[in-house]
């Protein structure tokens, strides 16, 4: 059960993450400091946080309890 | 009122580097989540005495010591960086989709890098299940598919953790965090290797490391500093009849790729490290082997090392700077180099120019990277496991850019509050 539910959240973690758009770039060169985001940008920010809480919290429930 | 709008300058960059602060500190606590199924005690232990596992942990910040939730690190994001930056060079489509479609191009670009780096991601995790199969309870395909999923769910937060402190933080995000990986790692070395020094004679020994440790800094950051001023001249000052006393300049730097060039040849070269890891095969194991710095002939590993120092600062020179688009903006703006023609002869002189200084700087790197191993061979003592040059120069680099980008900003600000 517990198991299931870790599954799906990690998934659900992976997809919002690749969903999310990054504005500046990425390695190299400099960078522009950006201002203010769109409230979709936000709203994807806010449930992949959500999700990395209940990612972290899964993870150390299930690893804690199945160690012999 | 003066007083108000001064804190509202350092308020951006305050809360700016808590936001930084903490991301790195949940990037930290994520690799000591361990992964569900294995035995960790056992893994631990038979693992802190393998040298490779040990290479490769000075980027992962010591995940691969524990199988945490995060052991992949940033490494799938990097590679696939590389993985893209070359395949620019290489391949039309990708080419233009970075030069010539602008901001909305890049964007593509970096949206097809974190879909690479997910597959890496992926392809890794599953080749890491494979490896911890001795220190597993119970293995068979489900673990498989659940630590791979772990892994890669902990690969892309560190890849999305690095995109906020990139967005809303300080400095580049990847950047930042292997900094804090590297440094990370500090503590368990400089324990280790004060645990060998017990009598006097040894105490000069640390001392004169430390003091090579500096100079070695001190030459790094003359390196990644230096420029190259090319002296400027506008028509409007030619038209005056006498060359005024200021003359403006184009400044060239020595290593134009920054920190970058380093970070990816070292990520190349843990390349060699993870294949001998995963295959049996014996040629492909002695090939990487031999390209590893546990080698018996050190040569290769750093004839090696130099080459691709040498590939990335080229390679990235001649993304941050064209030299015919300088030539365009200086014919635009008037202006020229002094006993060189505009147009053609300005772009090949400064082509001639950046590959010289390239190669300089790239040199120098090189040079630097050497400096520990010869330290090693001459005096025996093993010097800083895991710190090597490398490390160094992604240190002291990582600090220059993040401290230039933060005075840049605070400069920025001072004006934007002027100009209200």
């Amino acid at each position: 059960m517990l198991h299931t539910l870790w599954t799906l959240c990690s998934i659900a973690l992976i997809f919002f993450i690749i969903l999310h758009n990054p504005k500046s770039q990425g390695l190299g060169g400099q960078n522009q400091i950006f201002g203010g985001t769109r409230t979709s940008e936000e709203n994807i920010t806010k449930i992949t946080w959500g999700l990395t809480t209940i990612f972290f919290i899964l993870t150390i429930v299930i690893s804690t309890s199945t160690t012999v | 009122m003066q007083k108000t709008k001064r804190n509202k300058n350092t308020y951006g960059i305050q809360s700016r580097v808590i936001l930084t602060f903490l991301l790195i500190i949940l990037s930290r606590f994520g690799t000591f989540i361990p992964v569900p199924g294995v035995d960790h005690d056992a893994f631990y232990q038979s693992i802190s005495n393998n040298p490779i596992v040990s290479f490769l942990n000075i980027f992962s910040g010591g995940g691969f010591a524990s199988i945490g939730v995060f052991a992949l690190g940033i490494v799938p994001y990097i590679n696939a960086s590389i993985l893209i930056q070359l395949g620019t060079t290489s391949i039309p489509s990708l080419e233009k989709l970075q030069k010539e479609e602008g901001e909305a191009g890049r964007q593509k670009i970096s949206q097809i890098t974190r879909y690479i780096a997910l597959g890496w991601a992926i392809i890794q995790s599953v080749g890491v299940s494979f490896w911890v199969r001795p220190y597993v309870f119970s293995w068979d395909i489900q673990f498989v598919i659940e630590m791979t999923l772990a892994l890669t769910t902990g690969s892309m937060l560190v890849m999305w953790i690095s995109e906020q402190i990139t967005e809303k933080g300080i400095g580049n995000g990847a950047s930042m965090l292997i900094f804090v990986n590297i440094i990370s790692g500090l503590p368990k070395l400089i324990q280790k290797s004060s645990g060998s020094i017990e009598n006097k004679s040894n105490l000069f020994e640390l001392f004169a490391l430390a003091l090579i440790f500096l100079i070695m800094i001190i030459g790094i950051i003359f390196i990644q500093e230096g420029t190259r001023r090319i002296p400027i001249i506008s028509a409007r000052q030619l038209g005056k009849g006498q060359i005024q006393n200021k003359t403006s300049y184009l400044p060239l730097r020595l290593n134009q790729g920054g920190v970058m060039p380093i970070i990816f040849a070292s990520a190349f070269l843990v390349l060699p490290a993870y294949v001998s890891q995963i295959t049996t095969n014996s040629i492909i194991l002695s090939i990487a082997t031999l390209l590893s710095p546990s080698s018996a002939n050190k040569g290769i590993y750093l004839l090696f090392y130099f080459l691709l120092i040498l590939f990335f600062s080229y390679f990235y020179a001649s993304l941050i700077l064209n030299p015919s688009d300088v030539s365009k903006n200086l014919k635009k703006m008037e202006s020229s180099i002094p006993g060189i023609r505009p147009g053609k002869a300005t772009t090949d002189y400064l082509q001639k120019t950046l590959n010289r200084l390239t190669f300089l700087g790239a040199l120098f790197l090189a040079f630097i990277a050497l400096i520990p191993n010869l330290i090693e061979s001459i005096t025996n003592i093993s010097t800083f496991k895991g710190l090597g040059a490398t490390s160094l120069l992604i240190l002291v680099g990582v600090a220059i850019d993040t401290s230039k980008q933060v005075q840049t900003y605070l400069i920025s600000k001072n004006y934007e509050n002027i100009l209200k």
